[in-house]
């Protein structure tokens, strides 16, 4: 038989801890027309709520 | 009461952008004219998109026009040009013809009242500059509701700082829903500018994030209602925006509120699937890549392994995908999204005949995206797929000839998963023999060193 099941599967998921005054840090740099790019500011929300610092243990 | 009246048009008149109150009410509307006609025709060069306007709100003509003396229908019509000369406008208010134009609209239409809110959103990416703080020296007594928030920094001129704006944008709905409104009507109307998406998106993710905080419960069912609220709220203005291809710059802000939202919120998976299904359906080669960042997100969220046909086929549409996965996977986990493409390109393979996807697998399973064990298991799938085909989707064995190479050359590269398929032939007891058989193609003798 094949056995297909995945059995060590750690996907276990839980919402991202983040403090919100993380986020403000890097909304609130400078004035909206003097921003960086948009992609740039969604690879920094990306890595804040996505780095594997921010998931807390089960 | 005549002097009254008199008195009130005076200062009515005296409201400017530009200058000083007993300046202003001195002022006659042909003085004004040459001066703000000047502003409009230096935007007009900067911008072409600003030319039609030069017939109608800044034509000579619009000196004699009166909202009072216009129809109903005059003033909607009005309105209309207003709105999407501000919207245009929006993105030069640091310079000084963009400002001498508006007076003229704020003067002789009288904008700063019958506009309020238009223009006040208009301004918002300037909160901190001087102008709006003179904007907000002009405005009626009374502002709309859902600017009434600004009503303190009115009386003391000072700028509204920003903490404000997400604080009002997170409790009350209204405020988010205009800014989001005026934004999206702004790109469909192409007339975006960095400024506008930027305080837009910072102010959105800020008050999803703080929406999600807000809405936790220790009890199921308000838990659940007040996700349903927030997707109430928010769920339409991004369905609209992931599809407008033609302002990559939106897409990829909702993508960072979409990561905040996914993140964070307790997500079901036909949840995610639509987002996910949306999100591909409007991507381009400009936002390409953020948005395969937060499909992965997205898929790292959802409990269900295989991706849908919609994103399957979207993803075999990407060019180069293999590359550009095994690139971006350098700083992101994209594991889940390419377990979840194998799987359903293997399940295509299975079910339909269709080895498009095959050339796919094999390069993903070689770059590093999938995990060792996810790609033990991808690894057991195309051995599973080699003994379910069968001549009802293969007729001529072309499938499993290509599936039987592809397996081969996998047993035999030279990388550290070699192992790892060495473990799942080993696991799944496939018979070669069997195998080769079925598959019609010497598959023992290339095996062995």
């Amino acid at each position: 038989d094949i056995d297909m099941t995945d059995r060590v599967d750690d996907d276990a998921i839980y919402p991202a801890v983040v403090a919100p005054q993380r986020l403000t840090e890097l909304f609130d740099t400078a004035p909206s027309f003097a921003m960086p790019p948009v992609e740039e500011l969604f690879y920094q929300v990306t890595k804040l709520f996505t780095s594997k610092a921010a998931v807390p243990a089960p | 009461k005549t002097s009254l009246d008199v008195k009130a048009q005076k200062a009515a008149h005296s409201k400017s952008l530009i200058f000083e109150p007993r300046v202003a009410a001195s002022q006659s509307f042909q003085t004004l004219y040459g001066i703000c006609r000047e502003g409009f025709d230096e935007l007009c060069r900067l911008d072409p998109r600003f030319a039609p306007f030069g017939t109608t709100i800044f034509s000579e003509q619009s000196q004699h026009e009166d909202r009072i003396q216009m129809t109903e229908a005059e003033n909607a019509e009005l309105d209309k040009r207003v709105d999407s000369f501000l919207r245009l406008a929006g993105a030069r208010l640091r310079l000084m013809p963009a400002i001498k134009a508006i007076e003229w609209l704020i003067r002789r239409f009288r904008i700063h009242e019958y506009n309020t809110t238009t223009i006040l959103t208009t301004f918002l990416p300037y909160h901190t500059i001087p102008a709006f703080v003179t904007l907000l020296s002009i405005l009626p007594k009374n502002i709309p509701q859902v600017y009434s928030f600004l009503n303190p920094y009115i009386k003391s001129l000072i700028s509204p700082p920003r903490a404000v704006l997400v604080h009002r944008a997170t409790h009350y709905p209204d405020f988010l829903t205009t800014l989001s409104t005026y934004t999206l009507d702004t790109c469909r109307a192409q007339q975006q500018y960095p400024a506008l998406i930027s305080l837009w998106s910072g102010i959105m993710t800020e008050a999803v994030n703080g929406m999600l905080d807000k809405g936790r419960s220790g009890r199921s069912a308000i838990q659940k209602s007040n996700d349903q609220t927030l997707f109430h709220l928010i769920g339409p203005t991004l369905r609209d925006a992931l599809v407008m291809s033609k302002v990559p710059s939106l897409q990829i802000a909702c993508y960072m509120v979409i990561t905040v939202y996914a993140a964070k919120g307790d997500l079901d998976d036909g949840t995610i699937s639509a987002l996910m299904e949306q999100l591909v359906a409007g991507w381009t080669a400009d936002s390409l890549r953020p948005g395969l960042v937060c499909l992965s997100t997205l898929a790292q969220r959802r409990s269900a392994k295989q991706m849908s046909a919609k994103v399957t086929r979207a993803l075999l549409k990407v060019q180069n995908l293999p590359e550009l996965l095994a690139d971006v996977g350098k700083d992101h986990d994209l594991g889940k999204l390419a377990n979840g493409l194998c799987l359903a390109l293997i399940d295509r393979i299975c079910r339909k005949g269709d080895s498009r996807g095959l050339p796919l697998i094999e390069p993903l399973l070689l770059a590093s995206v999938l995990s060792q064990q996810q790609a033990g298991v991808i690894f057991k799938s195309l051995l599973l797929a080699a003994y379910k085909v069968d001549d009802h989707v293969d007729e001529q064995g072309e499938i499993r000839k290509n599936l039987a190479s592809t397996i081969i050359r996998l047993s035999q590269v030279e990388s550290d998963v070699r192992d790892v398929f060495t473990q799942a032939i080993n696991d799944t007891q496939v018979d070669l023999d069997e195998l080769e058989m079925r598959l019609d193609i010497q598959i023992r003798p290339r095996l062995l060193p």
